[in-house]
């Protein structure tokens, strides 16, 4: 971009900022520095430079000086919705709010925290250091697609990917919103060929993000709730497993589990199935036999058969 | 990455309130904060000397003093003086912070604090997308975290009891904790060892129960300041190759076990995978317990260890 255009929207934020009025087109090109050339043309740059500040997160208030007339529509910028009011700040809030800002690292946090503790700072609060001294941990989440994901709903896109579970097959869908569980990110919107709300696993899109329309195309039900569609939320149907495992052994069934000694070689546990209780099983090999439920036993069976 | 277009513009916004609210920083320390050259932020500061209010008078002018390179202050930031607000962006990385801070938080004061920071962030900035973004369950579950967190702070030994899944034991182990990170939804923590002299890595959800230990009861005679802090897990010379065959479900494998796959290729009925690993007790045991079908090609001896195990599994069971 050329030092003029930044220039020149600098000059408008600030102009806006400043007046307390609407300021008209005809207003803006006379007293904005930067604004020259045809009427057409400064125009089409300022419809531009509204679109750009837009982007930026500027709210652009559109008026009229008097509503009983129609005046041609002004333009302002709210120092209220434009300036960062957080209050006032405790040193410790302070550096918490520093502290979250670079707490996460993916393709779209990392970003929005550094933008984020920039403006922080321009507000000159003071540092509590021993809340800084907390700054040992990173949440790393890396998912490419995550930016794209996020605009399309943010902007209420709709958006079409290939999707890979064990066959690849394409989706078209209306993304309501992305979720993280057990560290990975999942989004959730409508599926336009299945008419119903679906889950996607994030890390499974294995295409590009493509938007197949303009935004504001659909709208979110308004009692959309994204935990009510995550299935992996609802309590498992569990089950207690009794199972002989040889002394000193499987010590991490052990951990949950209540021990009965059968005899030298053998211990007796009774515990109980989660959704990986079979690979738990099968991670210690020949130390442990499923006993009940023989249905169990049968699985872990056939699974090593299936091995052979 | 090449700078966008409006990020200059950004930037340019952004530093007025910075340099009101940090007078006399030099252009160099600026462009750190900034993540930007001195160059550039030279360029940006006689940029935004020439902006200010319609009129452009120097009394409508922004005025910055950058003539010392090592002494930049703004003298009259016109209506720049505060910074911008929040995007949905940035709110949302703030919101999804302070959440795993609550998390972290070591005592119920510093979670009750955090937590209402949070509440407050999220009911001025966040209405619009609270509905987007969710976190289903807790990021960092393990309770021994804030005792952990506390051992680096004040950079103590720690004395663990932990669950090795691989060796299948539970041992004491005595160790210098370095660093703590979160990778798709596990934690790890980076130690020094004594007994081993070498830097091991530990799962949070493996340690059974942690406590630091005391001046007295700490090693001594490790010059804890200058441990290498490497986490190249891979480092190990036993590094090798291993090629697997899957079923269909392979695809699962390659997902979960991303960190080790090098290559796959789906084939008519599966996939072959190509892995990078110690092919130690971990790795016949992932082999063992991968509930879909998995034959090994290569190496043999992985192959004949497997099939040894899986054989004297089904004769106890059966």
């Amino acid at each position: 971009m050329s030092d003029q255009k930044t220039e020149r929207l600098i000059n408008l934020t600030m102009a806006l900022l400043a007046t307390k009025r609407f300021l008209n087109k005809s207003e803006i090109f006379q007293s904005v520095a930067g604004y020259s050339g045809s009427i057409e043309t400064m125009e089409r740059m300022f419809e531009r430079d509204k679109e750009d500040l837009r982007t930026l997160g500027i709210v652009i208030e559109v008026g009229t000086f008097d509503p009983l007339f129609e005046d041609e529509p002004g333009y302002r910028i709210s120092p209220k919705d434009y300036r960062l009011d957080l209050g006032e700040l405790t040193p410790q809030e302070f550096s918490y709010l520093s502290l979250a800002a670079t707490l996460w690292r993916n393709q779209l946090f990392t970003a929005g925290g550094a933008q984020a503790l920039r403006k922080l700072e321009g507000l000159g609060g003071q540092f509590s250091p021993e809340v800084l001294e907390m700054r040992t941990v990173s949440l790393e989440n890396q998912t490419p697609l995550f930016p794209a994901l996020w605009k399309a709903i943010t902007t209420r896109t709709r958006i079409s990917f290939e999707y890979q579970s064990q066959s690849v097959s394409r989706r078209n869908i209306a993304p309501y919103g992305l979720t993280l569980w057990h560290g990975a990110w999942y989004l959730v919107g409508d599926d336009e060929d299945k008419h119903d709300v679906r889950v996607f696993k994030v890390s499974r899109i294995a295409s590009e993000i493509m938007e197949t329309s303009k935004s504001n195309a659909f709208e979110v039900p308004d009692d959309f709730d994204i935990k009510s569609h995550l299935v992996m939320l609802t309590p498992e149907n569990r089950q207690r497993i009794t199972a002989r495992v040889r002394v000193g052994k499987c010590q991490a069934l052990r951990l949950d589990a209540v021990i009965t000694p059968v005899n030298e070689e053998w211990d007796r546990i009774e515990f109980v199935a989660k959704h990986d209780w079979l690979e738990r099983v099968l991670w210690y090999a020949d130390d442990i036999i499923v006993d009940e439920p023989l249905e169990l036993r049968n699985r872990v069976i056939q699974a090593i058969e299936a091995k052979l | 990455m090449t700078e966008t277009a409006l990020d200059r513009v950004a930037r340019a916004l952004d530093l007025i309130p910075f340099i009101t609210a940090h007078p006399g920083l030099s252009v160099i320390e600026i462009a750190e904060r900034f993540n930007s050259t001195p160059t550039q932020i030279s360029k940006d500061l006689s940029l935004l000397h020439m902006c200010g209010l319609p009129g452009y008078s120097h009394l409508e002018l922004l005025d910055i003093d950058y003539e010392d390179p090592n002494y930049v202050a703004v003298t009259d930031p016109q209506v720049l003086d505060s910074p911008r607000s929040l995007t949905q962006l940035e709110a949302v990385t703030l919101i999804l912070g302070l959440q795993s801070l609550t998390e972290l938080a070591s005592t119920e004061e510093e979670r009750s604090t955090i937590a209402k920071l949070q509440e407050r962030i999220m009911a001025k900035y966040g209405a619009a997308f609270i509905k987007s973004i969710q976190i289903a369950d807790a990021i960092v579950d393990s309770p021994n975290n804030a005792m952990i967190s506390r051992a680096i702070t004040t950079e103590s030994w720690l004395d663990m009891r932990y669950n090795s899944v691989s060796s299948d034991s539970i041992t004491h182990r005595t160790a210098f904790p370095l660093d703590l990170e979160y990778q798709s939804g596990v934690g790890y923590l980076y130690a020094y060892e004594e007994a081993t002299e070498s830097t091991k890595t530990f799962r949070i959800d493996r340690i059974l129960d942690v406590r630091i230990l005391d001046a007295v009861e700490a090693p001594a005679g490790v010059d804890v300041a200058h441990l290498s802090r490497t986490k190249d897990r891979w480092e190990d010379s036993n590094v090798s190759s291993v090629e697997i065959e899957t079923g269909p479900e392979g695809f699962f494998f390659i997902e979960r076990h991303n960190e080790i796959v090098i290559s796959h290729q789906k084939t008519a009925t599966g996939y072959l995978i190509s892995l990078r690993v110690i092919p130690g007790e971990w790795l016949v045991r992932t082999l063992l317990s991968w509930p879909g079908k998995v034959a090994i090609l290569e190496p043999i001896e992985l192959a004949n260890e497997v099939d040894k195990r899986l054989k004297r599994n089904l004769t106890n069971n059966a």
